[in-house]
């Protein structure tokens, strides 16, 4: 008896780029609600791609691609606010708001979403505890270092609770000594719920974690184990 | 609530993000509602003086010789049921000779007995036709002309024909400028907001990341053109309550001799049409502008 929730599926996924690149040839994973998973894989094989249609930003060519019950491939423009408050995601190059301080960076996942001014306050300063950033409250992007800038991106991705993370290689710019505490806290939010799932290039890490790893290749899967290694 | 006043606050925050826009956009508008107030001025006086002048000229009708009371009231019903004449005053000869003799002569210095009693304007009984459309005051004339009875017409045709197709001209020249304003204001106001947009193109990607709606994002930028138009209605119309009062009182100051023909509208009364359309105009161009940007520009962030 399966007792896990599935809460991704891709069937035959198929995703073409305007431009006639296949950058998803067919892919089919599913993927259980409190997963920790990899995406590795040669540069160009399709891992943003991946990232970019779950957060719906490219269409499904063809094939199957349902989140959380929700079909992905008849999603209406209107729609798609509402789905992505389901999803945090996080960026190689962390995409701060230089013009605002840390809190305002943080706290704009929740004004978008219409939270009240007193709870804004309560939830952001939860999130910077939990990153261990609460006395850079006030400091701008540029005042941080890397490995502090993308704790700040996680804790504006995860403000919201959303049942999703998705990290687009968070520990690309980053030393190895910060790209553990990045990896430390994407399972702390994981363990807090979170399904989380990182393209990474960094095979030492996917080596150490022993969890899901999928590879992708030419836009297909050539590698999905359960708990392991980087394989290449 | 709580998404209007985020919308309000970034909306301004954008003005002062690029002021060079925002700026060149409130001075189109700004020149552009100062002189739909100079010329809404402009007009509404013309029309206040024409008004005056239809219902201080008018047009007098003279009889023939040794007419007959009863023909005198014919002639009156005919006229009165001409269009657009909108009073009749039957003036008796002894009237006129009184009338004449009170503008021409002081009270202590009458000069009746020249006349031996009689009176000299004996053939002067006269109609007075006030008319609510001058423009109309030619066919009108013609009408009478033809009705029995009636010997002359004195009518101040070039006075109030002048001011009537003055009063068009102005119309016709500060319409098509301020039309030509308005779409310059409108093309300045997209600008502005444009720029304004791809200033804010990594917020607005992180924003739609997040979850944020169409509309969460689209408001700053409609609040940024509102706003720009509202300041662009309330520059001119404060320059302009200045000066209007300012220079009617100067005009009634030192050239009280035309203040027959000189009869401004109040400056009150002028106000209370220009303010809000200034607003409506204002807020109108603004909206317009921004809504035209962001949905051009919005999709391709
Ligand atoms: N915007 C785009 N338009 C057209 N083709 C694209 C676009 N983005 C990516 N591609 C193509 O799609 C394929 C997959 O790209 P993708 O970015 O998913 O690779 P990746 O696995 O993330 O690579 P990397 O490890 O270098 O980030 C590549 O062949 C790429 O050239
Ligand atoms: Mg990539």
């Amino acid at each position: 008896m399966e007792n896990k929730e599935s809460l991704i599926q891709m069937e035959n996924l198929k995703v073409a780029y305007p431009m006639g690149t296949e950058a998803l040839k067919s892919v089919s994973i599913s993927v259980n609600k409190g997963e920790f998973l990899f995406v590795v894989g040669s540069s160009g094989s399709g891992k943003s791609t991946l990232i970019k249609t779950l957060l719906g930003e490219i269409g499904v060519t063809s094939g199957q691609l349902t989140v959380a019950g929700r079909k992905l491939n008849k999603i209406k423009r209107k729609e798609l606010p509402y789905y992505r408050r389901m999803l945090g995601v996080v960026f190689q190059d962390f995409r701060l708001l230089e013009d605002r301080n840390i809190f305002e960076n943080i706290a704009l996942s929740q004004r978008v979403i219409g939270v009240s001014h007193d709870r804004i306050k309560r939830n952001v300063n939860l999130m910077l505890e939990m990153v261990g950033l609460e006395d850079k409250r006030r400091a701008h992007p540029r005042e941080l270092s890397g490995g502090e800038q993308q704790r700040v991106a996680i804790a504006r991705a995860m403000v919201n609770r959303p049942a999703i993370l998705l990290a687009d290689e968070p520990t690309g710019n980053l030393d190895p000594q910060n790209s553990w505490e990045i990896m430390d806290l994407l399972e702390e939010m994981n363990q807090l719920g979170t399904t989380v799932l990182v393209v990474t290039h960094n095979n030492e890490i996917v080596n150490q974690m022993q969890k899901r790893v999928i590879t992708l290749n030419q836009g297909m899967v050539t590698n999905d184990i359960p708990q392991g290694g980087y394989i290449q | 609530m709580k998404t209007f006043g985020y919308g309000l606050k970034q909306g301004i925050k954008n003005i002062g993000q690029n002021r060079l826009f925002s700026l060149a956009a409130i001075g189109t508008i700004a020149t552009c509602l100062f002189l739909l107030g100079i010329f809404y001025a402009l007009i509404s006086n013309f029309q206040n003086m024409v008004y005056n002048a239809e219902s201080t000229v008018g047009i007098t009708v003279f009889f023939d010789e040794g007419i007959s009371q009863e023909q005198i009231d014919y002639i009156k019903s005919e006229v009165e049921a001409c269009k657009t004449v909108e009073k009749v005053n039957y003036i008796s000869a002894e009237e006129a000779w009184e009338n004449f003799q009170q503008e021409m002569y002081s009270e202590n210095d009458r000069i009746e007995d020249t006349f031996d009693g009689e009176n000299p304007l004996k053939d002067s009984a006269s109609l007075e036709v006030y008319l609510s459309d001058v423009s109309n005051q030619e066919s009108i004339v013609n009408l009478i002309h033809k009705i029995e009875g009636v010997r002359k017409i004195n009518s101040s045709n070039s006075i109030a024909e002048g001011l009537t197709s003055f009063n068009t001209l102005v119309t016709y020249v500060s319409v098509s400028i301020i039309i030509l304003l308005l779409m310059v204001s409108v093309f300045l106001i997209s600008t502005a907001v444009a720029t304004g947009i791809r200033v804010r193109k990594d917020e607005i990607s992180i924003m739609k990341y997040i979850g944020a709606t169409d509309q969460f994002i689209k408001l700053p930028f409609i609040v940024e053109g509102i706003v720009i138009g509202l300041v662009g209605a309330i520059v001119p119309l404060l320059l302009l309550w200045v000066i209007y009062d300012k220079l009617i009182r100067f005009i009634l100051e030192h050239f009280s001799m035309l203040s027959q023909w000189l009869t401004f509208v109040d400056t009150v009364e002028e106000f209370r049409i220009l303010i809000p359309l200034s607003f409506l105009v204002g807020i109108g161009i603004g909206f317009t502008g921004s809504v035209l940007s962001v949905r051009k520009h919005l999709k391709e962030v």
